[in-house]
């Protein structure tokens, strides 16, 4: 269970010569089992919020407060970059969360997700030997092996080739459709937000500038009618915000 | 092509790449042993200067078969691989403990960087003052001279440790002791092993400086002791022993790096992605 309430957050970090505020009092609600994708301009504060629900960084102000349990959710992470350990093997470093499971367990978990995330014959590739595809799917797996209760993706799929993308997209939200996890999914590509999210948040400057709910069911035709519009509201809203700054100046 | 092709092909390479880096290494001695060999054939300079090869060679045949050659050898090899490990073991737990607690470092760095430009050789004499000549001062002499590339590459892999990875393993709730064993380890010890690779390398240099000034037996002793028997041939089959027993220690240490690192080979292999 880890739906997850989030009100009035607010980070900032101090530079030597200014204060950059990254989240100026966000708040919004995740719920358990939902697909909720953030978008914005780089900069915008959505890796913030990811790490401050990831609880790698501190909030300054507001409050997290986790539906149902009342405590923090188990929280898996997948980074902008695969950050996997050079040292261990493909299978080693998909379990490497798995510090106290018996080795039966850890067998059946990586043969698991192995075999869901098609990387059974890389199980003892070493990360130098992988594609930027395939690492970035092996950080999934790690993560899906930690047998989170809420996964965050912050642009995992930023760096990868139009039609990589494309793929792991697809593969993410099969997966979503497997695997009932809540997903919280960072990106500032609006055909993707479209494509992967039931619903789009959008985020300007540290504040969330408005909702655009996606009712259609998976797997996406990326063209359909419902996505095109989407992505359309989307950007209006994005545009909006940067017309009002254009006013102010 | 798929890759298990472009594997084994890159694969194929590296060994035709490491053939002809062996047989271009080979290029040098052999013009420098043709250079010797026509010398004293045709007598270009003094044979007690540079003694004939025929002479270095019966000589040669002389202390293998009579095993002093391979006596003075196991000396010298026992004062380095017992001041090595003495030298280890100081310097890799500090190293470690200094990495970890960089608040310690204003107490010992500074001290710890004036001793690390002292070369071992200049505290010899001290410490046969305070030793004698016997095998305690070669020892320290050793340990000296491994200590500091070991600390300072332990020290330099804790300290470069990728903080991304930290966050993985914060991410994942692992514990202190699992971040240590887990990352921190593991990604300090090629660094570790470079410091352990260029430490062999100085003790074994250090070591000879110090047992042509005070000792009874080794490899440095043997070529102190062919001076002043005035036997060049000697001289040279003990530089040159020097040299070789140092190239055979570095390789066999690199297959052992190899061996306990072997991720590092996986990302020097051009994979031919594209």
């Amino acid at each position: 269970m880890a739906g997850v309430d989030v009100c009035g957050l607010t980070k900032e970090y101090r530079l030597p010569d200014r204060t950059l505020a990254a989240l100026q009092g966000f708040s919004a609600s995740f719920d358990d089992g939902s697909f909720t994708v953030i978008v914005g301009r780089s900069g915008c504060g959505k890796t913030t919020l990811l790490r401050l629900l990831s609880g790698l960084e501190e909030k300054d102000g507001g409050e997290i407060r986790w539906k149902q349990t009342g405590r923090p959710a188990k929280v898996g992470i997948v980074f902008q970059e695969p950050r996997l350990l050079p040292w261990l093997t493909v299978g080693e470093n998909m379990l490497f969360s798995q510090t106290s499971a018996a080795a039966a367990n850890k067998a059946q978990l990586l043969e698991q997700y192995l075999q869901l995330l098609r990387l059974e014959p890389f199980r003892d590739a070493y990360p130098a030997q992988l594609s930027g595809g395939m690492a970035q799917r092996v950080s999934l797996g790690r993560t899906l092996c930690y047998e989170p209760d809420l996964i965050l993706m912050d642009e995992p799929f930023g760096a990868l080739d139009y039609f990589t993308r494309r793929h792991l997209q697809q593969e993410l939200s099969e997966l979503f459709l497997s695997q009932k996890k809540t997903v919280i999914f960072v990106t500032h590509d609006v055909s993707e937000a479209a494509y992967l999210g039931q619903r789009v948040l959008v985020l300007d400057a540290g504040r969330l500038v408005g909702e655009v709910p996606i009712h259609a069911t998976y797997p996406r035709n990326p063209l359909s009618a419902e996505l095109l519009s989407a992505q359309q509201q989307i950007l209006d809203l994005l545009g909006g915000q940067t017309r009002r700054k254009m006013e102010v100046l | 092509m798929n890759g298990g092709a472009i594997t084994v092909m890159a694969w194929q390479n590296n060994n035709l790449n490491s053939l002809a880096k062996f047989a271009a290494g080979l290029v040098l001695p052999a013009v420098v042993l043709t250079i010797w060999v026509l010398g004293a054939q045709f007598a270009l300079w003094n044979s007690y200067v540079i003694p004939p090869p025929a002479a270095v060679l019966q000589t040669l045949e002389h202390l293998l078969t009579s095993g002093l050659l391979l006596q003075h050898i196991g000396v010298s090899l026992y004062r380095v691989f017992a001041g090595f490990t003495l030298a280890l073991l100081f310097a890799f737990p500090l190293g470690i403990l200094l990495g970890m607690q960089a608040r310690w470092n204003p107490f010992v760095g500074p001290s710890l960087e004036m001793l690390r430009h002292i070369p071992p050789l200049a505290a010899l004499p001290m410490l046969i003052l305070w030793f004698g000549i016997g095998e305690l001062p070669k020892l320290l002499i050793v340990v000296l001279a491994t200590f500091f590339p070991i600390f300072l590459n332990t020290l330099h892999g804790v300290n470069n440790c990728d903080k991304k990875w930290l966050e993985v393993a914060r991410s994942f709730q692992l514990s202190h002791w699992q971040v240590f064993c887990r990352i921190i380890l593991p990604a300090a010890l090629p660094s570790v092993l470079v410091g352990m690779r260029l430490g062999l390398g100085y003790s074994w240099r250090a070591l000879v400086g110090a047992e042509l000034i005070a000792a009874a037996s080794g490899i440095g002793y043997m070529i102190l002791d062919a001076e002043q028997l005035s036997r060049p041939d000697i001289i040279v089959i003990g530089i040159l022993t020097i040299g070789i027993v140092g190239t055979v220690i570095d390789g066999l240490f690199f297959r052992l790096t190899a061996r306990l690192i072997p991720w590092q080979a996986a990302m020097e292999v051009d994979y031919g992605r594209g």
